[in-house]
């Protein structure tokens, strides 16, 4: 895998390659869709596998906040050679959720 | 005197619709969360282009992509600002908080431009302690009180970001979160007469202290008894994700909001730094007027629709788990200017949701020598609440109807401050009360009717029973300070 433009939200992977989507931490109820589906717990990582076609493929990770402020979540994609993409969910006051997509673009 | 409470219908409804002209229906979910959004990422990107802009590669790679407005990340306060009501209704969020913002600053009320710091100032190691976040001040007259907890403090030392203050992987943190205190000073004892009340933090300031232990919390949200209560929102959540997806497809082939996005972000690299707030909120405000394709109009009203069903499930869900019961043990010590020192314990335990029922154990004693003539346990009081609210939440508001006893037994007469008795006041005085909590639509201001039944007050001993009726009137702070962190 790799980080295009510094950017952790901007990913490049081989066909096949096998990445890991984890929570590092928080104490948001955190769920995904689009290259894979599910929901993830602290040391429950996801594992899924790059499709063999398509470009800027979407991995939507959503963090559903628990109370009315003071909520957060540490989600990273990483790869087997140690490559590691983090995003960190920080609640604004007065919001319920957040959701960002992780693209992943196909070498 | 018998209570007359035939009137109080009547009262009530002249109250309710005594609504001031003009006021507002309540703002709803999805909005209010579009403005927190709005506002969060406009200070977000203020903050990174201020980094940005001193040093181009000082950013994580975590932060690139929140330093720009962007798809991949904005893509659902893009959404939601498509639907023009909803953006409407933020507007009007993000129009209170800044005007509830500047009331809260002129007010001098905010930790740091107080008061207290002109009057000789907070003294360091506690000025340090609050700008730190270890602990909070409050000031209600000359009495300064500080709350913390010992986890908070050791956690600020430690230079944690606060969003991290509630990690609890550690079992010891876990069991040190359950703990709170309170310590308060008089800032006017230990002066000269006429001095001005400056704080000083010494013994002789020491008024009052208190350590809370939370036993049983399942009311907090983030309680691991309520896991599997979060469980149930994985359905609302899936379906949302998908629609979510669908819209954030969409918008990467609509030209209009692509060149919004390019429009935006212009904007934003025009702007001096003091300005890029402001124009954030001023872009996602043109949003509605924006020409969107007929493809992602569907997606769009699609997701926005899941957002709505999503954030309803997860209000039912609060619900549910503010039915949760609590128990709480306080531990108190009263150091009044004049009069024996006291300390008291007591147990508090709450549980329902449509119902509240709160009851309460406490002991008073006096601390080191008793006053002559006087056991060292000043009192025991138990007490029992209910609550009952009814009424419309989107419309007026709730009313609350409270029924309240409460029995508190003195074994000796009551002691003055200047530690003389008051003879005759030993024994038990048993009360009852009945109030009606009104809100005014609109409003935090709440206006409370009570009825009160004892066998004696505490001074009145000769009157077998005593009854007394009350009008009040209470204004909700925190329904303004939760607009800052609700």
């Amino acid at each position: 895998m790799r980080i295009n433009n510094n950017n952790s939200l901007d990913l490049a992977a081989k066909k096949g390659e096998s990445l890991t989507l984890s929570l590092q931490d928080g104490d948001a109820v955190v769920s995904f869709s689009g290259l894979a589906n599910g929901s993830l717990t602290k040391g429950t990582p996801h594992q899924f596998t790059v499709p063999t076609t398509g470009t800027d493929l979407p991995l939507l990770v959503r963090a559903t906040f628990k109370a009315a402020s003071g909520g957060f979540a540490a989600v990273r994609v990483s790869d087997n050679n140690g490559t590691v993409a983090p995003f960190t969910f920080t609640q604004f006051p007065g919001t319920v959720t957040n959701a960002v997509v992780f693209l992943i673009d196909i070498e | 005197m018998k209570p007359s409470i035939r009137a109080l219908p009547t009262l009530a409804a002249l109250l309710s619709v005594a609504v001031p002209a003009g006021a507002q229906a309540p703002i709803p979910d999805p909005a209010r969360h579009l403005a927190g959004q709005i506002a969060g990422r406009a200070g977000e990107i203020s903050r990174l282009q201020a980094q940005v802009r001193k040093s181009p590669s000082s950013l994580a790679p975590g932060e690139v992509g929140r330093a720009t407005v962007n798809l991949s990340v904005d893509f659902e306060p893009i959404y939601l600002s498509l639907i023009d009501g909803i953006s409407k209704q933020a507007m009007r969020a993000l129009e209170e908080r800044r005007v509830d913002k500047q009331i809260g600053d002129g007010s001098g009320s905010t930790a740091g431009s107080t008061s207290l710091v002109s009057k000789g100032g907070t003294p360091a190691v506690l000025a340090v302690a609050v700008e730190n976040g270890a602990l909070t001040q409050d000031i209600s007259g000359t009495t300064v009180t500080f709350r913390g907890s010992p986890v908070s403090i050791v956690k600020a030392i430690q230079e944690t970001p606060y969003f991290q203050m509630l990690q609890t992987d550690d079992p010891a943190i876990e069991v040190l979160q359950k703990f709170s205190f309170s310590v308060s000073f008089d800032t006017a004892r230990g002066l000269t007469e006429g001095a001005e009340p400056t704080f000083t933090a010494t013994r002789q300031q020491l008024s009052a202290a208190t350590l809370r232990f939370s036993a049983v919390d399942h009311k907090d949200p983030r309680a691991a008894a309520n896991d599997t209560r979060w469980n149930a929102l994985s359905p609302a959540t899936d379906v949302l994700n998908r629609a979510a997806l669908e819209a954030f497809a969409s918008f990467q082939a609509d030209r209009a909001i692509v060149a919004w996005v390019d429009g935006t972000n212009e904007a934003i690299r025009a702007a001096a730094l003091d300005e890029i707030e402001d124009v954030v909120v001023a872009r996602f405000q043109l949003l509605p007027t924006v020409e969107i394709g007929p493809a992602t109009r569907v997606a769009v009203n699609g997701a926005a629709e899941q957002f709505s069903r999503m954030v309803s499930r997860r209000a039912e869900i609060l619900r549910e788990i503010a039915a949760g019961g609590q128990v709480v043990f306080d531990f108190g010590y009263q150091k009044p200017a004049t009069g024996p020192t006291s300390a008291n314990v007591k147990m508090v335990g709450s549980v329902g949701r449509s119902f509240l029922l709160t009851g309460n154990v406490a002991a008073t004693f006096y601390v080191g020598d008793a006053p002559a003539g006087a056991d060292s346990l000043r009192d025991v009081q138990g007490s029992v609440q209910l609550d009952i609210p009814f009424g419309d939440p989107e419309g007026i508001g709730r009313y609350v109807f409270t029924l309240a006893t409460k029995i508190q037994h003195m074994p000796d007469d009551l002691v003055a401050g200047e530690g003389t008795l008051f003879p005759g006041t030993k024994g038990t005085i048993a009360l009852g009360q009945a109030k009606l909590t009104i809100p005014v639509r609109g409003s935090p201001a709440k206006i409370p009717l009570s009825v009160t039944l004892a066998n004696r007050t505490e001074l009145i001993p000769e009157k077998k029973v005593f009854a007394r009726a009350q009008v009040g009137f209470s204004y909700d702070l925190d329904a303004v300070l939760s607009r800052f962190r609700p």
